[in-house]
């Protein structure tokens, strides 16, 4: 067998797992980590639903061989908290915005979003889009969740600019 | 809409969002329950074959399989997928005929059942599946609902001669539609058919069984009614086990549509379980998704129409042929629910509706959010159309005409219309999406290769469906020591924020915070009788359920609070005594007011003769089906080369009686919005049909609206209270997903001249029609899923 | 079919004849960026027992991109660099077109450039766009390297001049002539029979004689519509010569669908099958000698706002 011992760098903790390289990293992430919050729903690249960053840019983990994200600096929905627990400013507006229903989408959708909001502080509507182009919602009509992530990357840009 | 209330009509935020914001919310797939053995389904490669022999021996003996089952070890009792038979009157019953086994005998469809696996790890379940040696032996199959009622067409079901289903005349039928044609002014027909859209709820089918410590039967799954599914479960399939010894646990769902509101792999799960004698869940891919589950019921409709030159519709006729798949689920029921909402719009006393619904070797359709009405709008209202053009009447004129006004008959059941206000939908979404100046009249030409159109739909739909399903459900409440309370109800929430709505209602009711709102659902053995969320019905039948648990709450708190008033030297009776928003105060003098939670924990740390604490339930039964209604217009533009068709505009009304959570509605009404859009042009449900097999098996070829494809839109909810509902709320859940197909399809007639007869209006089917002029139908094509022209 | 992949042999060679070592028995196969292979492990249609990655061997990582150079992408290149790369914008405009629409852009941060030609998949893009542009791949085996030009790549369903263990190191195109652009568009489709594709893609490549506006030199392709993207030499010739109007591209677009066989044997299909191609055909044709005239191109903006 090949069975080895893994060593991942997610959520900025190094996490360790016995893991056999036909595996998943969605699988890996979910049943050996304990980081459900990542979805697997359509193992295709299709939907996005399990979309995670890996050195900040979002990849679908339903493609990725888990052995092969050793090297690389993963963040799942669990790691948007920061240290203290407070929630991301993108996980604040999509609650007051209602940006998730049945939350199957929810997380990659905030994966990608973050990708766009730490690559560009100050997105167009445009640009909101795209970065969400390959995550599929059935339940909000996207309406919410691009007022959502514009308001978030307000939120963002006014708290940096307050002077400290 | 404001009124004095405290939490009815806000935008508050729903109790299940932190959890799905922080990935922390527990859905299925997401729980293990120790010692769990992971299942897997192996399914028929075949559309129609015997299965000569099953050798599971190699599958067995592998390592780590712990059970192997095949057709010989499941029940041999016939079931049918969706639940609503026991929650039917009888004369609707025959339409859900049990009609297949757990695995089956026999392979029906690409995709039919055939064995399961039950191993210590997916990765030995499935290798396991590879080693089961099926032998069939391949059987001619039908794949067109037309073929298939032909004489001589292979046989689905032995039992089912013909192939024919489900066969009826609509119940209400009434008048005489002949005589009506005959003296009528004008007369069309029109006939289309819709597609089996799929659900395509993200979270793809997954199930856990277990027997527990006490020897009763668990059950986990993403159910939209588990006490029916407990029923259904216990009464068809495993007749030995009654339905109170199954306890079944509904938990957060990544998604429904209707989808739910059948059964998936639960019972294989359970047989699973009960052969291993471990727990096991059973997982499905998206692909499984795909080839075995349930869509939309594809209903080949022809709708015919007269009306008097004033305008007066006289006479409505609806034949409808449905393509059940391979077995039988929601197929009937969606078809007589489009017959009741389809004859049921306009003002008409002759009207007559026919059902067929036939068997082929496809896979199963279902029940699908909007329930026969979106299958039914596409048609009837480009036939409403048609009919208007003949008049030369502006189609929202013709509408106005000829809509149901209060008072007047309903058609869903034999009762009185007692609220709506479809009439001020039309008008103001037809305001704000400047119809006056858009349309420029019936034939007005249009020329270049983009051209614009502009067009509508209008539709009634049920708020529950009271006096035809079995329409009740019962809340408990109890107030915490410290103020808070717990809410028990059963709805199931699949993101509609059902939860939220009902806790703004029992805040709102009771006189307590909505903060202190905790909600409880989705668990058999805590929550009441109820049939689930579907028929846009929650808020209204289950919302009244939880008024009448928190009235009486308030009362008890009412009563308590008298010696507390006492105390602070104020004689007071309950009646003078107001309790709102968390807080206790004199109607006559509100400064004189004090928490809740005095009275609360007084009430339980109470040690005299009297201590209790306090607690309620309360009970609803609706009676009738409260429609709620839509209007929307859509503005496309078709482009006459490649034929694509892109929505420029979207305006809906929509018809509430009253927001509980405005936020909510919306979030409704958009994400109807965008499903009924991909109805309308992306979603292509294929079925190929040379083989039967399913052609658009991924989201790469089923082409679901991205963010990409959101038109401008305006969400227009036009609030007046309904005398049922609960503040006055009625549903909104279905109606979004309904008319737009049926805009859409009104609109590309506007902008190229010629009307598309099936769904969705992809660019080939413009392309044909620009090209044959409007003839359906050429060579090569047939009735089959996807294939219509 | 499954949830899960069964299992497999994997290894990280440092050095591309380790690679080849490894790879040399039956049942193994190379993975780059590796969104294609794991998605065929899953689904079945790839069931290797031994898979040897490419992501550790050193030199195939280059990138390089010069308007008078060429382009010069080695086999680790994801997809996003020459997404981002603003030469590939505005000289490779087919080939930035093709990348931009890649749907979803995840698959840009995840495949490879190369993987993707590997694939053999008949509906994919940038195939359709690097064939336009004359590219040209190099096949590195044991016994060294050969050059092979990607019209002559692809050599059947599934099925690619890459014989076993040889590698692709890198893809090649020259440089755009100066007075010549490209343009990449695609129509997506309802796939109605087995043998259907569910989409239609089209790329040009126009060169102008500026001052007469006259067509050159052109290249013309049609994709997803056989198993691999086809160069139609005779809607080619017919252009070129011909003035840059409408209707000479009218015309080669016409010339280039009666070059193709029906897909299906259903006429209906094929009817709208040719009419779109048609419409694709000309669009490029127009939009590449368009922006061959005006020099102007997708990423012109960018180019402003960089200052
Ligand atoms: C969901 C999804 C959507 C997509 N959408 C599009 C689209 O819209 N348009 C489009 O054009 N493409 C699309 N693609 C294709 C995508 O671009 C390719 O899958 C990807 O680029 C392949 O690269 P890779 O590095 O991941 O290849 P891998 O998966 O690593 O390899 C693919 C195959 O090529 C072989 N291979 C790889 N590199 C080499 C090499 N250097 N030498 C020899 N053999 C090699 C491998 O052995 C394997 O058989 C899509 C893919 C997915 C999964």
């Amino acid at each position: 067998m090949t069975k080895q011992i893994a060593t991942f760098k997610v959520n900025g903790r190094t996490r360790e797992a016995i893991v056999e390289p036909h595996m998943l990293l969605v699988d890996v992430l979910r049943d050996h980590l304990g980081l459900t919050g990542t979805k697997r729903a359509c193992a295709s690249g299709n939907c996005g639903a399990c979309t995670v960053l890996a050195d900040g840019i979002p990849i679908c983990s339903c493609l990725t061989l888990a052995v092969r994200a050793q090297d690389r600096e993963l963040t799942t929905v669990e790691g948007l908290v920061d240290s203290q627990g407070n929630l991301h400013p993108l996980q604040k507006a999509f609650i007051t915005h209602c940006a998730s229903q049945c939350g199957y989408c929810t997380a990659g959708m905030l994966m990608s979003a973050s990708a766009l909001l730490n690559a560009d502080p100050r997105p167009t509507e445009e640009d909101v889009k795209r970065s969400i182009s390959g995550n599929l919602c059935r339940c909000t009509g996207y309406v919410k969740i691009v007022e959502a992530i514009l308001d978030a990357a307000n939120e963002m840009t006014d708290a940096k600019e307050i002077p400290a | 809409m404001s009124d004095d209330l405290s939490y009815v009509g806000k935008r508050l935020i729903k109790p299940d969002i932190a959890a799905k914001v922080t990935g922390q919310a527990r859905y299925t797939e997401d729980m293990v329950v120790p010692g769990m053995l992971e299942g897997r389904i192996l399914s028929s490669p075949h559309a129609h074959a015997r299965i000569v022999s099953i050798d599971t021996a190699e599958a067995a003996a592998l390592d780590g399989v712990i059970a192997v089952v095949t057709h010989d070890d499941v029940p041999p009792n016939k079931f049918t997928r969706s639940t609503m038979a026991e929650a039917l009157p009888d004369f609707a019953y025959e339409g859900e005929r049990q009609d297949q086994y757990v695995l089956t005998d026999k392979a029906r469809y690409v995709g039919d059942w055939i064995a399961a696996v039950a191993a210590e790890d997916i990765y030995t379940a499935e290798n396991a599946l590879d080693l089961i040696k099926v032998e069939y032996e391949e059987l001619p199959a039908v794949f067109d609902p037309f073929d298939a009622m032909e004489k001589g067409a292979p046989g689905v079901h032995e039992d089912a001669p013909g192939n024919l289903a489900f066969e009826m005349d609509h119940p209400f039928n009434c008048g005489d539609v002949e005589k009506a044609f005959s003296e009528a002014d004008e007369v069309v027909e029109f006939s289309g058919v819709n597609s089996r859209q799929k659900h395509l709820h993200l979270e793809t089918d997954a199930a856990i069984a277990w027997w527990d410590e006490n020897d009763r039967l668990n059950i986990i799954s993403p159910s939209q009614g588990p006490h029916l599914a407990q029923k259904h479960l216990s009464k068809r399939i495993f007749t030995d086990i009654k339905d109170g010894d199954i306890r079944w646990i509904s938990p957060a769902i990544g998604g429904g549509f209707g989808a739910r509101l059948a059964l998936g792999v639960e019972p294989i799960a359970v047989v699973l379980a009960r052969r291993a004698k471990r727990p096991v869940r059973v997982t499905t891919t998206r692909e499984e998704d795909f080839f075995g589950y349930s869509s939309r019921t594809d209903q080949h409709q022809t709708i015919r129409m007269g009306a008097m030159k004033d305008g007066t519709i006289v006479g409505i006729e609806q034949q409808i042929v449905s393509d059940a798949g391979a077995y039988l689920s929601h197929s009937a029921t969606t078809s007589i629910v489009n017959m009741q909402k389809t004859l049921g719009l306009f003002r008409c006393d002759n009207v007559h509706g026919h059902i067929k619904v036939a068997y082929t070797n496809t896979p199963v359709t279902a029940g699908f959010r909007g329930y026969g009405n979106a299958e039914g709008a596409f048609v009837v209202q480009q036939t409403v159309d048609k009919l208007a053009e003949k008049l030369g009447i502006d189609p929202v004129e013709f509408r106005l005409r000829n809509i149901r006004k209060e008072g007047e008959q309903s058609f869903f059941i034999p009762c009185e219309l007692e609220h709506t206000r479809l009439k001020e939908c039309i008008e103001i979404a037809s305001e704000r999406f400047d119809w006056k100046t858009k349309w420029c009249g019936w034939g007005a030409a249009k020329t270049g290769r983009h051209r614009r159109g502009v067009g509508m739909s209008i539709l009634n739909h049920a708020s529950g469906a009271g006096g035809f399903l079995l329409e009740h459900s019962s809340a408990a409440m109890k107030v915490m020591p410290d103020g808070s309370a717990n809410l028990i109800v059963s709805p199931c929430e699949m993101g509609q924020g059902i939860l939220g709505a009902l806790a703004q209602i029992a805040a709102e009711a009771s006189g307590l915070r909505y903060e202190q709102m905790r909600v409880f659902t989705g668990d058999t053995d805590v929550t009441m009788f109820d049939i689930g969320s579907h028929a846009s019905r929650s808020t209204l039948v289950i919302g009244n359920a939880v008024v009448a648990a928190a009235q009486k709450i308030k009362a008890q708190i009412q009563e308590l609070s008298v010696p507390h008033f006492e105390e602070r030297q104020v004689r007071a009776k309950p009646e003078d005594i107001e309790v709102q928003a968390g807080e206790v105060f004199l109607t006559s003098n509100p400064d004189m007011r004090f928490d809740v939670e005095e009275v609360a924990h007084a009430a339980v740390y109470n040690f005299g003769a009297d201590g209790a604490q306090i607690n309620a339930t309360g009970s609803y039964l609706s009676t009738s089906h409260h429609p709620n209604h839509q209007a929307a217009f859509a503005e496309v533009e078709v482009d006459t080369e490649t034929g694509a068709v892109s929505v420029v505009k979207y305006v809906v009304a929509h018809d509430i009686g009253r927001a509980i959570n405005p936020q909510l509605v919306e979030g409704q009404m958009e994400g109807g919005a965008i499903q009924g859009l991909g109805f309308a042009l992306t979603e292509d449900f294929v079925i190929d049909p040379d083989t039967g097999r399913v052609l658009s098996d991924s989201l790469l070829t089923y082409r679901l609206p991205t963010v990409m494809d959101v038109p401008e839109m305006e969400n227009i909810l036009v609030e007046d209270p309904s005398p049922a509902g609960p503040y006055g709320a009625k549903g909104v859940g279905e109606a979004g997903v309904v008319n737009p197909a049926a805009a859409i399809a009104n609109a590309v007639y506007d902008a190229i001249g010629v009307r598309i007869a099936s769904l969705p209006i992809t660019p080939e089917k413009v392309l044909h029609a620009l090209s044959s002029g409007g003839r359906h139908m050429p060579e090569g094509s047939s009735r089959v899923s996807g294939q219509y022209l | 079919m499954g949830r899960v992949l069964q299992p497999f042999e994997y290894f990280e060679p440092t050095t591309l004849d380790e690679a080849q070592k490894l790879a040399a028995g039956n049942g193994a196969q190379y993975i780059a960026g590796g969104c294609e292979l794991v998605l065929g492990m899953r689904r079945g249609t790839a069931r290797p027992q031994r898979v040897v990655s490419l992501s550790r061997i050193a030199g195939l990582d280059g990138f390089s991109c010069h308007p008078k150079i060429g382009l010069d992408v080695g086999a680790q290149v994801l997809l996003r660099v020459l997404a981002n790369d603003i030469w590939v914008a505005k000289r490779w405009a087919a080939l930035h077109e093709a990348i931009d629409q890649l749907h979803p852009p995840h698959i840009a941060n995840m495949g490879t450039l190369v993987g993707n030609l590997c694939c053999a998949t008949p509906y994919y893009d940038i195939p359709t766009a690097l064939m336009a542009l004359r590219a040209e791949l190099t096949l590195t085996g044991p016994k060294g390297e050969r050059q092979v030009a990607i019209e002559d790549f692809y050599t059947g369903p599934g099925a690619t001049a890459v014989t076993a263990p040889e590698v692709v190191t890198k893809l090649t195109t020259p440089p755009p002539d100066a007075n010549a652009a490209s343009a990449f568009r695609k129509i997506y489709r309802t796939r109605r029979r087995h043998d259907d594709l569910h989409k239609i893609n089209a790329a040009a490549y126009v060169t102008l004689d500026t001052e007469s506006d006259v067509v050159t030199d052109a290249t013309v392709v049609i994709g997803s519509w056989d198993f691999k993207p086809v160069r139609i030499a005779a809607a080619e010739s017919a252009v070129t010569g011909a003035p840059a109007t409408t209707e000479s591209y009218v015309k080669a677009a016409s010339i280039a669908v009666d070059a193709m066989e029906p897909l299906t044997d259903v006429a209906w299909i094929e009817d709208v099958r040719a009419q779109h191609a048609r419409v694709l055909v000309r669009d490029v044709l127009e939009q590449a000698a368009s922006r061959a005239r005006s020099k102007y191109d997708p990423a012109e903006d960018l180019d402003t706002i960089e200052g």
